[in-house]
């Protein structure tokens, strides 16, 4: 598909929603190179930002861009998590973390600073391409699965490593079918 | 009673730990190792009876104070 956009303030955002539908509804391959589009949409705004307003901006890139609120906090499990669900291109910048996976392109990001219980806040999940909401919801699932999985692992590892560097020996150690690790440590 | 730290890995990632037979607000020492061990936050806490009996030795032991550097 070849594109030409001719780049003017967006006055109006019924303007820019019937230029989404136009595209989106031109074949099936437009819809597959929706992220070219939305590409050249970005940069759009972007040559333009001192026409538009700020609120105007948001609402157009909230119609390109699906954000999900997540659970993931920690970064490296996160990123291990995506490794091993097969996503290609995995790009760690400072607390943003960037993947691609077949045709979903994902970015992991979140605000600074901590949560009132002292905790960093959880990452947002980002999809810059076009897909359905199921697929959406499929993708975040299996991740969430994997990553308290991964999650559970690395406290087991950590959790075991620091006992013993603290001279504490585990007595006995328990796997229950719900997949609950119990360890437990005598402190005679 | 002998005493234990049974440390719980659950399967969606959070940790949950009970003491047994630590009479007395020396457990709390023991939430504060786990905060250590598994680079956690507390977010819930309750007491059994034992926190509320006295401990009768009242020195840590230079064990317990290595545990709690």
């Amino acid at each position: 598909m070849s594109l030409s956009v001719e780049a003017r303030p967006f006055e109006l955002i019924s303007d820019f929603m019937n230029m989404v539908n136009s595209i989106k509804n031109e074949s099936q391959q437009a819809v597959r190179n929706f992220n070219i589009v939305n590409s050249n949409i970005q940069q759009i705004i972007e040559k333009n930002k001192d026409n538009i307003t700020e609120e105007v901006q948001e609402e157009i890139l909230n119609t390109i861009c699906k954000e999900y609120e997540t659970n993931f906090v920690n970064q490296d499990v996160l990123t291990k998590t995506i490794e091993e669900h097969g996503f290609d291109n995995v790009e760690v910048n400072g607390e943003n973390i960037t993947c691609e996976k077949d045709f979903f392109k994902v970015e992991f990001s979140r605000e600074e600073g901590l949560l009132d219980n002292g905790e960093k806040k959880p990452y947002k999940m980002k999809i810059t391409t076009e897909c359905t909401e199921d697929e959406i919801a499929e993708l975040l699932n299996n991740i969430n699965i994997e990553y308290t999985s991964n999650s559970q692992e690395e406290n087991y590892i950590k959790i075991k490593e620091r006992l013993e560097n603290k001279g504490l020996k585990i007595n006995e150690e328990e796997v229950f079918d719900d997949d609950t690790i119990v360890l437990t440590v005598n402190l005679d | 009673m002998a005493k234990q730290l049974k440390i719980k890995l659950l399967p969606n990632g959070k940790i949950q730990m009970e003491t047994q037979g630590i009479k007395g607000k020396k457990c709390l020492k023991y939430a504060e190792l786990l905060e250590k061990l598994a680079d956690a936050k507390i977010t819930k806490q309750e007491f059994t009876s034992e926190y509320y009996e006295q401990e009768t030795e009242n020195i840590a032991s230079e064990q317990e104070q290595h545990l709690f550097e």
